[in-house]
């Protein structure tokens, strides 16, 4: 007989988990006593939202489910927002969370929170469990369910008895859940008729999201659009499918997006959708698009299909089979008459790129960065103006964009940044927020000081909420209300502080040779960039 | 112990998920909810069967009666109510079982609702113990489907 606590950490174990991210309390003291003795890394968070986006980072880079670990009640609550954010981008998360005693449960005692009510919106499935024995098989079904078909984060709350009683450890079998059968390989006759539709089309788009990453079917991709010419936008979670260098490749369609991915999309006549949800960001008007183009949606969410645009051929399962039997009917390759017209526009394109008198140009900065990073350095871009200028400017080769593209969670980058490094220690890692975005995540300093975690920050600082300001200047006749950031720290002195080198520029001149500096140091730099209040995200 | 719960509650969205969850907090699992619309359409009847410790269901109750959108709520003794059972069963029907099925359908007062060559449905409304022993009875023959309410209960 071993404790519930014995057999979670062997559970653990057998899964293959390397990190957990995590927040000790008193009710999963009974799970940290056990970890010390396991192969299994533990990384001190110094918050537990923090946690769960540093599982998420992890899982987004290791293609495995991240796991993150917080107390019953306060600790648990913190980590919802991160699960919200797991869940919208479809990132598989396993998170634990402790919970008092089952013979107090709802009872409202100390620590106590209805976290499987509380999270129930925002994860994939939840557990609440009631016997340690039950622990072996919940641990395994958690990691089946987090980790196909749309992945997202399974929440395990686990009483702290539970954790203390005994059971005889098994090995669960094969996860069989009757309702739960995702579909992987295409219809046949829906992989017909998109190959009709293809063969037909003169002005075919391909709009990709990131569902081809949970796929990892980012060279079938390249080899369907290549070997048909059929041109590529994406949405914000489909940056990096293809290089964003690629003669193909017309850049982020959408609000923030670039106007010949727009013209891509509004002038085709056939759009075929690969893992993207289509939010509002990235179709404004969905009833205009349809009217003129045919609409081919693959993913294997059967609920995404026709849920913001009107389909016409729905095609269920997962994207890279899919691909894979589109490109085995051998589609006719289209001329490039159509292909050619976008890149000549694209080719007019002028890039705001010029020295700003105030501050450094934060697109042209964050376009040098990227190209002087190696092909597959991993970006994990914050939200604000900031994710608005790297989404648009950042070169993607053969590394990774990570960003939070549907819940648009501020303080993601850094903590992502860690989750990416630990899951892939040679690749270069960088996360790039802004200044307000920084005072939500700046506590992660710490953990990444105390785990000598190798990752470079860039700092874009304004001393403005810059895209709420932007929305206050637009829409509500330059009212600036609760934008202000004064008071902030020195943020150079700051990281300082905790021992990590730094520095400031204020202008392009120096951009150059700050970058060769943060990207040779050896360990955590960071690098704060003075950016006019005024500059615009677009 | 088992306990059937009355309630009365406004007819909007989700009441129903605001009294199931203060279930599920306690881990109990509900062996049957039921909720229809009454003669005044702006309240709905829940009748809730649910097993757990006297206390704790206790408590639950007076939670529950905190919630804006329960009007009413009683735990109803079970030897002062009437409660029914609706059952539909799908059963395997040899030829050469068929009359005997019938026979003891109609031994159970249940109904044969819809007869194929395969098999027979069977509609009974009973007390939940005699469904229950109906069904027990007719598992031999191969239950294909079934379907029952929960108890719907009224205090006499």
């Amino acid at each position: 007989m071993i404790t519930g606590a014995e057999a979670i950490v062997r559970c653990l174990e057998n899964e293959g988990v390397e990190f957990i991210f995590g927040y000790p309390g008193a009710t999963v003291c009974p799970l940290y006593d056990k970890l010390t003795k396991s192969s299994i890394k533990h990384i001190l968070v110094r918050h537990e939202q923090h946690a769960g986006h540093e599982a998420s980072g992890y899982a987004r880079i290791k293609k495995r489910p991240g796991v993150c670990m917080t107390t019953s009640g306060p600790g648990a609550t913190n980590l919802i927002t991160a699960l919200a954010t797991a869940y919208m981008d479809s990132v598989p998360l396993i998170a634990f969370t402790g919970q008092v005693s089952s013979e107090l449960l709802g009872r409202d005692v100390f620590q106590e929170a209805d976290i499987t009510g509380a999270a129930e919106p925002f994860t994939k499935y939840s557990y609440l469990v009631k016997n340690a024995a039950d622990l072996p098989r919940i641990i395994k079904e958690a990691f089946h369910i987090a980790s196909t078909g749309r992945p997202g984060p399974v929440l395990i709350d686990i009483p702290v008895n539970v954790q203390t009683d005994k059971l005889d450890f098994y090995q669960p079998g094969a996860v069989e859940l009757r309702g739960y059968k995702p579909t992987i390989k295409g219809h046949a006759g829906q992989i017909k008729r998109v190959l009709r539709a293809i063969n037909n089309a003169q002005k075919p788009v391909i709009c990709v999201g990131g569902g081809i990453f949970a796929a990892e079917g980012q060279k079938e991709l390249m080899q369907f659009s290549e070997s048909i010419n059929i041109p590529v936008v994406s949405t914000m979670m489909g940056i990096g499918a293809i290089p964003t260098v690629h003669p193909l490749y017309m850049g982020m369609l959408g609000m923030h997006g670039k106007s010949i991915a727009n013209r891509a999309i509004s002038d085709s006549d056939l759009l075929i959708i690969i893992g993207a949800r289509v939010s509002d960001r990235a179709v404004l008007l969905p009833a205009n698009v349809s009217k003129n183009t045919k609409i081919v949606h693959i993913d294997i969410d059967p609920a995404e299909i026709g849920k913001n645009l009107d389909t016409i051929i729905p095609v269920v399962g997962d994207a890279k089979e899919i691909l894979k039997q589109v490109m085995e009917e051998e589609p006719e390759r289209k001329s490039d008459e159509w292909t050619g017209l976008l890149k000549a526009s694209r080719e007019k394109l002028t890039l705001d790129y010029e020295p700003r008198k105030e501050g450094i140009n934060p697109k042209a900065f964050v376009n040098l960065l990227s190209r002087t990073l190696p092909d597959d350095h991993i970006y994990c871009a914050d939200v604000g103006q900031n994710q608005i200028w790297s989404a648009g400017n950042c070169e993607v080769r053969s590394g990774r964009f990570l960003t939070s593209g549907g819940m648009g969670t501020m303080g993601y980058s850094i903590p992502a940044a860690i989750g990416a490094k630990l899951a892939a220690p040679d690749k270069a890692v960088v996360a790039v927020c802004g200044d307000g975005s920084f005072q939500m995540q700046m506590m992660e300093l710490a953990t990444i000081c105390q785990n000598n975690v190798d990752i470079k920050i860039v700092v874009m600082k304004n001393n403005k909420l810059g895209l709420v300001k932007e929305i206050q200047k637009n829409a509500y006749k330059n009212n600036e209300s609760g934008v202000d950031l004064t008071g902030s720290p020195d943020i150079v002195a700051l990281a300082a502080a905790y021992g990590i080198p730094g520095r400031s520029i204020d202008s392009m001149d120096a951009a150059d040779e700050a970058i060769g500096e943060m990207l040779s140091n050896k360990g955590v730099f960071l690098l704060e960039c003075i950016v006019d209040e005024n500059e615009s995200s677009m | 112990m088992k306990h059937v719960l009355s309630a009365l509650v406004n007819n909007t969205p989700g009441v129903t998920s605001r009294v199931s969850s203060l279930f599920r907090r306690r881990g109990y699992n509900i062996d049957s909810f039921i909720g229809s619309s009454t003669e005044d359409e702006r309240f709905s009847r829940l009748t809730i069967v649910v097993r757990g410790d006297d206390i704790v269901i206790a408590q639950v109750i007076s939670q529950l009666q905190k919630l804006e959108d329960i009007i009413s709520i009683e735990d109803i003794q079970q030897e002062s109510m009437i409660s029914k059972v609706l059952l539909f069963m799908k059963v395997k029907a040899d030829v050469g079982d068929r009359v005997g099925m019938i026979v003891v359908a109609n031994a159970c007062n249940a109904r044969v609702i819809e007869m194929s060559k395969d098999y027979l449905i069977l509609e009974a409304l009973d007390s939940e113990d005699r469904i229950t022993e109906m069904i027990e009875i007719f598992k031999p023959y191969g239950i294909i489907e079934l379907v029952k309410t929960g108890v719907v209960a009224m205090k006499r």
